[in-house]
């Protein structure tokens, strides 16, 4: 394909479906990176070697998810290689629709997610409360810097804190490292 | 893997969901990416406790309102890893029960206000006591950790130093950086790291590996601790290598070998093959297989074993990728006296007879 064509698919998947793919991916990504694909990050940074010009792609971040997305996908099909022009909403769903019928994942995964509410309650006040505002209500750091009293880039290190501190509360993912 | 990387990650992460990178940002975050597949499991990680957090249910669900109270009333600088008891601000600390130990202690004017105040405030002693306590101890050991970096199997990373001095470091590596200011001193703890040292005609530059003393004014230099000694090869100006009872001196272009017993004599070297490492290569000479076997295994989690003893004189030349370790792989399948097994966990090298 193309380098431009491939860029302008690149910006159209980010531009439709970034925000459905990150949050279908974080699911997908907890349990691979702990189990299913030892190798998933190994794999989407020897992918990301092969660029020779990333700086061209408008979205890194995009690109990072999308190329994490064919990985999955082709582990999950056990596909030798998948043509790039493949609709992603077709991938998305047919994969979404391959559900975690094993009872072990589900309690797994309601297990994670009581774990990170438990996390959250114990963050410091201000964590928590940029953390919240942000995601939950959707402020801009800016406002909630005027809200605490603080500058913008200080709540944007609370922000980033408040994450770490919530990653530290779930278990040290050892696959793929010794 | 290492805090900083995700520090790092999440850093990123909370520029990217507000408001974007610029162009400058976006160079960073593309290079950052590419230094190291543990930067993009990272971020995925990173990635996923972002998107994990819609989906919980709030059970718990504070007002903006409140939130916003309680961060201003908040004035501490608390640190991060202080568990739940020793976070909680003064505020809240004043209306909790008093400790269970002051109950016994109380005076039978339980209920006059002076008392009540004294009481207070003896919880709100404890409550900061406890916390002093816990920075103390958190103190100590990030005292213990400080100018320490390392890296992990495949990993890669530069790293700039407060005088300017860029340290490489390659796989599995772990240094220790001392600045005062009569020296600039770097301990090689494990591993093996390129130094472009920063001119500074007061304050020497000593990489030290046990009792070896490598010490350079502006130059560049490779020190790899090794299994069979510290092997330091010199890339531009001079270095002086010492032990508690020797020193040599090497040019741009040679390489020695010390070992706990002594300094061998400097030889000339390919210094290009030895720093191949930076440029994310591995040269082999006529490199028998426990070295090939040895310096593969830096980069790669599922690592190779070799079989058969008979092996050990088999010896292997070529260039190979660090970071496509599947090139190496197939060189040695087409090797007709090699069997390769690849299970899960190790790729097992035989012979074939």
């Amino acid at each position: 394909m193309e380098e431009f064509q491939k860029q302008a698919l690149i910006a159209d998947i980010e531009k439709q479906h970034g925000a459905r793919l990150r949050r279908f991916l974080a699911y997908r990504l907890r349990s691979s990176l702990a189990a299913d694909v030892p190798d998933l990050a190994q794999e989407v940074f020897l992918r990301l070697l092969r660029i020779d010009h990333l700086e061209t792609i408008r979205s890194s971040e995009a690109y990072l998810f999308t190329v994490a997305f064919h990985v999955l996908h082709q582990h999950v099909l056990r596909h030798a290689a998948m043509p790039e022009t493949v609709e992603i909403s077709t991938l998305i769903s047919e994969m979404e629709s391959a559900p975690d019928s094993d009872p072990v994942v589900q309690t797994e995964r309601q297990q994670q997610l009581l774990e990170l509410q438990n996390a959250l309650r114990g963050l410091p006040p201000k964590g928590q409360a940029v953390l919240l505002l942000h995601r939950r209500d959707g402020y801009s750091l800016d406002e909630i810097g005027r809200q605490l009293g603080i500058s913008r880039a200080m709540a944007a290190k609370y922000l980033s804190k408040a994450l770490l501190h919530l990653r530290q509360r779930f278990p040290e993912k050892t696959v793929g490292t010794p | 893997m290492n805090q900083q990387i995700y520090e790092q990650a999440s850093d990123w992460l909370v520029k990217h969901r507000d408001g974007g990178l610029d162009a400058q940002e976006k160079r960073a975050f593309d290079h950052w990416l590419r230094e190291s597949p543990q930067h993009v499991r990272a971020y995925f990680e990173m990635s996923s406790v972002w998107e994990d957090l819609p989906s919980l249910d709030r059970s718990w669900n504070p007002s903006a309102e409140e939130l916003i109270a309680r961060a201003r009333a908040d004035d501490n600088v608390v640190p991060l890893s202080a568990p739940p008891a020793a976070v909680s601000s003064p505020l809240l600390s004043a209306h909790q029960q008093p400790p269970a130990a002051m109950i016994s202690q109380a005076p039978a004017s339980h209920s006059s206000p002076e008392a009540a105040r004294s009481y207070r405030k003896a919880g709100l002693l404890s409550a900061l006591a406890a916390s002093i306590v816990m920075v103390c101890v958190c103190g100590g050991w990030l005292y213990s950790q400080r100018g320490v970096y390392n890296t992990a199997v495949g990993e890669q990373r530069s790293l700039t130093l407060a005088d300017g001095s860029v340290v490489e470091l390659n796989a599995r590596t772990r240094i220790k950086v001392q600045y005062t200011e009569a020296e600039r001193h770097i301990d090689l703890l494990e591993g093996q790291a390129l130094f472009r040292v920063a001119r500074n005609r007061v304050s020497p530059f000593v990489v030290s590996t046990g009792d070896t003393r490598v010490q350079a004014v502006g130059t560049a230099f490779d020190v790899y601790r090794a299994k069979a000694g510290t092997l330091v090869t010199v890339v531009e100006g001079k270095v002086a290598v010492s032990q508690p009872k020797s020193q040599v001196y090497l040019t741009a272009g040679e390489q020695v070998l010390v070992t706990p017993v002594e300094i061998a004599p400097p030889q000339r070297t390919n210094v290009a093959a030895a720093t191949a490492w930076t440029r994310r290569s591995l040269v082999f000479d006529a490199a028998p297989l426990t070295e090939v076997v040895d310096e593969f295994n830096r980069y790669n989690a599922r690592p190779l074993v070799i079989q058969d003893e008979r092996l050990a004189d088999f010896h292997v030349s070529g260039v190979f990728s660090s970071v496509e370790p599947t090139l190496l792989i197939r060189f040695l399948r087409r090797q007709p006296e090699l069997v390769i097994e690849e299970t899960d966990t190790e790729i097992r090298i035989k012979k074939k007879y």
